[in-house]
Order: C-alpha cells, then sequence, then structure tokens
C-alpha cells in the first residue's frame, strides 16, 4: 500500500508506526513490570524505608546493593521505564493520526480492490445466498459485478483506533497523578478525630461509629485497626488535670491516644508519667499501664486495662480513667487523571475486544459459471470441512 | 487430597503416554497412533477437569456437600490453579492432518508441564498447601486464561515448527479473557482505591499487567514471523502462568 520511497520521514514515519517496535517497547515494558511482581519494591511512606530496607538486606545480603545501584528497588519511578512509556505514547498519537487518515481515505475511496491471493473454490454455496449471509454477520459487502469485496469496515478500523485512543488517555491519566496527584498513607486516626492533609488542603476523619469521612476531592480507604485509648484525670477535689503527651504540645484535659507502640504521657500536676504498653496489636486488646512519679522515676503502681482497653484506676490521689478508642490506618488519594484512567481504560479494553470479535480482515467471493469461489483470509465457517472449531 | 493428588498423577502419566504415542506414531508412521495419541489425550483432560473441580470446589462452602462425600479436604495454593491451566491447557479437537506428524504431540507438552508441576507440588512433603483464600474469582479467571493461553502455546509450538499455519482464536480468547480481567481489575481499583494500582497486591499489579502487555505484543506481532511468534507466545504465556500461581 506505502509506495517505496528513500525519504528519510517516510522511512522514520514506517518505522516509528510499525508493529515490530510496539512489540520490542511493550515486551520491554512488561518485563519491568514483572520485575516488581518479584522483587519487593521501596514502600510510598519514608517511615517505613529503613525497615523495609533492613529486611531486604537480610534477604539479599551482599547482592542489595547492586539491586540498589540497579534501580530494581523501585522500578516504576525508574526513568528507564518512564522513558518507554513515554516512547510509547508518542508512538500510538502517531499511529492514531495515520489511523484517522486510512478511515478518512478508505471512506472516500469507493472502488473495488483487486483481490490478493488466488481464488479457491467453496463447495456447496448459492453467491446470493452467501451474500445476505455475510450481510447478516454484519458485514460490509461491496459488490461489482460478479464479483464482491468484503469486510468489516468501519468498525474494523474504528475498533483498533479506539484501542489505541483509550491507551493514550490512560497514560495521559497516570500522567496527570504523577504530576498533580499525591497519596497520604498510613495516617492515623481514632474515632471521634479529624486530620488536616496538605498543610490543611484536605481533610479526613473517623466517626463515633467507625465510618471513615473525607474532602470530597480524594478517595479514602482504611487498612489495619489496632488499640486506642482516651484518657482523662481526675484529682483528689474532683478537679480535672491537664495532660501532656509531649513536652512541646498543648496540655489537655482528655488525651487520644493511638497505641502504635510503648507510649507515655505525663500529668505535671500531680508529678506522675505514665506508661501505656498494648498486649497487641488488636483494637480491643488490654494495655499494661505503668505510673511512676516525677521526676524520681520510680514505680508507683502497675495496672492492666480490661479486654477492648477500658480501665478506671486510682494512683496517688488521682483517678485515671481509660475508654477504649481504636484506630485505623488510613490512606488518601488524590488523583486528578482518575476520570481520564478510567475512562481510557474502558475504551481500550471495548476496543481490543471488539478487536479480537471483528478482525480486520478483509475477502473477495465471486460467482463463477455454478460455482462459488473466494479469494483471501476467508471465515473457517466458509468451508465445507471446517479445522479445529 | 489424596483423590486430586491421584487424579493429577493419572492425568500427567496419561498426558505423558499422547505425547509418547505421537511421538511413536510419527516414527512408525502409523497415522492410526497418532489418532490414538489425541483420544489418549481427551481422556487427560477429563480426568484433570475433574481434579480441578474438586480443588476448587474444595474452598467453596457451596459445594462442601459435593467434595465432603469424596473426603476432599480443602486444598489450595498454586496447585489449584496449575491444575486447572493443566485441564484446558489440553485441546480437545485437533487437525486432522493426512500424515503422522511427531509435531502434533507439541500440543500436549504445555498441559503435560502443568500437570507435572501441580503433581510435584502436592507429593512434595511440607509443600502441599491448604486453605480456602486462594479460591478468588481473580485467581480463577487468571488460572483460566493461562489455561486456554498454554493451549495457545501447544498451536505456536506446532506451527512455529512446521509450515502449518496456526489457529488464532485460542490465542486471541486468552487475550480477549485477559483484557477483560486486567480491565476489571483496575477498574474496580480506581474506584475503590483512587489509582490504577495503588494498595495493589504486587502480584497483581505487575504480574497481570506484565502478562497482559505480553500478549498484547504477542497479538500485535506479524504473523509472517512464525518462530519469532512462538517465541514470543511461549514468553507471555509463562508470564501468565507466573503471575497465576505467584502467591501474594
Amino acid at each position: 500500500m506505502a509506495e517505496q520511497s528513500s525519504d528519510p520521514w517516510r522511512v522514520a514515519w514506517r518505522i516509528a508506526t510499525s508493529n515490530e517496535l510496539l512489540v520490542v517497547l511493550l515486551v520491554g515494558i512488561a518485563l519491568s513490570l514483572t520485575l516488581t511482581a518479584w522483587i519487593p519494591q521501596r514502600p510510598a511512606s519514608d517511615v517505613d524505608y529503613a525497615r523495609w530496607l533492613s529486611q531486604m538486606q537480610a534477604r539479599y545480603g551482599q547482592a542489595t546493593s547492586v539491586l540498589r545501584t540497579l534501580g530494581l528497588f523501585d522500578i516504576t519511578s525508574s526513568v528507564i521505564l518512564r522513558g518507554l512509556l513515554a516512547i510509547v505514547a508518542g508512538i500510538l498519537v502517531l499511529r492514531i493520526a495515520e489511523g484517522i487518515d486510512r478511515l478518512r481515505q478508505r471512506r472516500e475511496t469507493e472502488e473495488v480492490e483487486r483481490p490478493e491471493g488466488d481464488w479457491q473454490k467453496l463447495d456447496d454455496w448459492d453467491f446470493t445466498n452467501l451474500l445476505e449471509i455475510l450481510r447478516g454477520r454484519r458485514y460490509r459487502v461491496d459488490r461489482a459485478s460478479a464479483e464482491a469485496q468484503v469486510d468489516r469496515w468501519p468498525w474494523s478500523q474504528v475498533l483498533p483506533l479506539a484501542a489505541q485512543a483509550g491507551a493514550l488517555l490512560l497514560l495521559m491519566g497516570l500522567l496527570l497523578f504523577q504530576v498533580f496527584g499525591w497519596r497520604a498513607t498510613d495516617v492515623i486516626l481514632q474515632e471521634g478525630e479529624r486530620v488536616s492533609l496538605r498543610q490543611g488542603a484536605s481533610w479526613m476523619a473517623l466517626s463515633e461509629d467507625g465510618e471513615l469521612r473525607h474532602d470530597p476531592g480524594i478517595v479514602g480507604f482504611l487498612g489495619e485497626r489496632g488499640p486506642g485509648l482516651v484518657v482523662e484525670a481526675v484529682g483528689a477535689e474532683g478537679e480535672s488535670l491537664e495532660l501532656l503527651l509531649r513536652p512541646d504540645a498543648e496540655p489537655s484535659n482528655d488525651l487520644r491516644i493511638a497505641l502504635t507502640g510503648d507510649t507515655y504521657f505525663a500529668i505535671p500536676e500531680a508529678e506522675l508519667v505514665v506508661r501505656l504498653t498494648p498486649r497487641s496489636e488488636e483494637a480491643y486488646t488490654r494495655t499494661d499501664v505503668q505510673i511512676y512519679g516525677s521526676p524520681t522515676g520510680e514505680i508507683i503502681a502497675e495496672r492492666v486495662t480490661e479486654q477492648g482497653g477500658h480501665g478506671v484506676f486510682e494512683v496517688a490521689d488521682v483517678a485515671l480513667t481509660f475508654t477504649a478508642a481504636p484506630y485505623a490506618r488510613a490512606t488518601a488519594v488524590h488523583n486528578p487523571g482518575r476520570l481520564p484512567s478510567a475512562a481510557g481504560l474502558a475504551i481500550l479494553a471495548i476496543g481490543l475486544i471488539g478487536s479480537l470479535v471483528w478482525p480486520e480482515r478483509r475477502f473477495w467471493v465471486r460467482e463463477s459459471g455454478d460455482l462459488v469461489e473466494g479469494a483471501g483470509p476467508l471465515p473457517t465457517w466458509m468451508y465445507l470441512e471446517g479445522e479445529d472449531v | 487430597m489424596p483423590l486430586i493428588a491421584l487424579l493429577a498423577g493419572l492425568g500427567c502419566g496419561i498426558l505423558l503416554a499422547a505425547v509418547t504415542l505421537g511421538l511413536l506414531g510419527a516414527v512408525l508412521e502409523a497415522k492410526a497412533v497418532v489418532d490414538g495419541a489425541h483420544a489418549v489425550a481427551r481422556g487427560a483432560a477429563g480426568v484433570l477437569v475433574i481434579g480441578a473441580l474438586l480443588g476448587w470446589g474444595s474452598g467453596l462452602p457451596a459445594l462442601e456437600t459435593i467434595t465432603g462425600m469424596v473426603e476432599q479436604e480443602p486444598l489450595g495454593g498454586p496447585v489449584l490453579s496449575l491444575l486447572l491451566m493443566a485441564a484446558l491447557a489440553v485441546p480437545l479437537r485437533v487437525d486432522r492432518s493426512t500424515a503422522a506428524d511427531w509435531r502434533s504431540s507439541l500440543l500436549y507438552v504445555p498441559g503435560w508441564m502443568l500437570a507435572s508441576a501441580a503433581l510435584i507440588l502436592m507429593v512434595t512433603p511440607g509443600r502441599a498447601p491448604t486453605g480456602t483464600e486462594w479460591v478468588t474469582p481473580v485467581r480463577f479467571s487468571l488460572a483460566v486464561c493461562g489455561g486456554i493461553g498454554g493451549r495457545a502455546l501447544g498451536q505456536a509450538l506446532q506451527s512455529g515448527l512446521s509450515n502449518r499455519e496456526a489457529l488464532t482464536w485460542p490465542g486471541a480468547l486468552t487475550y480477549g479473557m485477559l483484557t477483560f480481567v486486567c480491565g476489571a481489575a483496575g477498574l474496580v481499583n480506581l474506584w475503590q482505591r483512587g489509582g490504577l494500582w495503588v494498595a495493589s497486591d504486587p502480584v497483581l499489579r505487575g504480574g497481570m499487567a506484565g502478562a497482559w502487555l505480553a500478549w498484547t505484543a504477542d497479538w500485535l506481532m506479524p504473523r509472517r514471523r512464525d518462530k519469532l511468534g512462538a517465541a514470543l507466545t511461549a514468553a507471555a504465556t509463562l508470564l501468565l502462568v507466573l503471575a497465576a500461581v505467584k502467591p501474594a
């Protein structure tokens, strides 16, 4: 179809839009992505990175540094993979332009082409009946006297074009997420608490009944849950005592504490420091409570909350009340490319599956005396004895 | 568990016999022997299908009555996927060649290898997994795709080593189903998690995506390059099988 030409631009265009080049690129991307299923990738959160790295060093030993240098621990962020994706996007643009041009040219061309290949006999077919059956199967039949050209135009060209457009839209969606989107992982939320994200630009909250609420511009979902407490302290006179979680924190009459590990808080007015240690990572586990005098550091009392975290203890004229308030780890995602990605994915899938069902195939049939003959890639059902179906 | 292991062993042995009969028929130039090999392979497919259904059914509460009748304990892990893939990889009808051709034995090699891997996993001490966590729609879908992909591989091996044009429907069906599964999984993740791969299982993210891209490349490969096409089909099938059997 294309003229043989030494024009370097035509040569470059043919190479760029060739199936062979796309195959090579797709195989390269496929191998890169498959490696991510076999080689653990670095966590998104920097907090977990140190622990993850030590696990990798224990697993891979001296090969760890080699794998890090090669970028195999962060393949999806590698320049090579992103470069391949960018090239594929460029090629898709060219192929879509070429496809639109072919569609336009074929639409304007009405003449029937010469058949490719030799004519074969098709036994026991009536020519007129065969054409009716072909039309019934949604083929386009262009008839010129006793010969007919049969194909599935325009769908056989539109569907692959749609698949390529869908793929391009999907890549654009991924790019939008990469450039303008963000993700916040391991956000600790306790029931009744609201947390600001991205310097107040967004928020998430966990209601009293455990339901997640969030800014409409993000997608939030909950992960694992763990133990947590609400602590209140009352003095001998019945006055509410202030509690301090950190030296630089604001004092509070009730503290919400997510027990992600050993946690300390202070009761300055009573000169007490309290240590909380959950017995497990379950949401309603018992918690060991150790109360120290300050500044001596001597242990004054040791208690254990009930199953579920509840407990009321009187120690050194202070009544400590513990109420269960499990925490949940939440993730928030802001993805401006969500809609383009979804649309691209849907169009890509429909285009591909449609192309498989209605492949681009053109064949010819003709009436030769009492016989019907066919040329080109004929469907198997047109033969009297089919191959494996 | 012993019943499924018996069925897997029986299916594996019958497939090996089919491959051997096919080669023998080619050496002796006896078409009847080659035809017998095809019939024997169909029997192996039936045995493996029963084993696969018992295995997958043992993980479904709705089928406890049936699996309980044969005293089948819940079986889990890659063994289930391998059994199902082996059963689906055996073609039930083949082209009736006018001459005994040793290459027709290649049709059963992928099924035999998958059945052998399942059998080895089941009989190796300490490696036979149990449990029902493997029985999920995505795992089942991947196994079905892998099985039909194995059939496509057999066809590609046969055509790559001969001048025969390969059947295209097994590869097309594999690719179409895999596209549907990957597309649906991606859309669900976009809806629930806000991103295509956010919080997704690394196996599903990397394995499925890699396998789908490899099958896309196989679909795009020009058919005139038979041997290269067969090699690409083999690579694509391998990636799909690995994605189907790799634990999370």
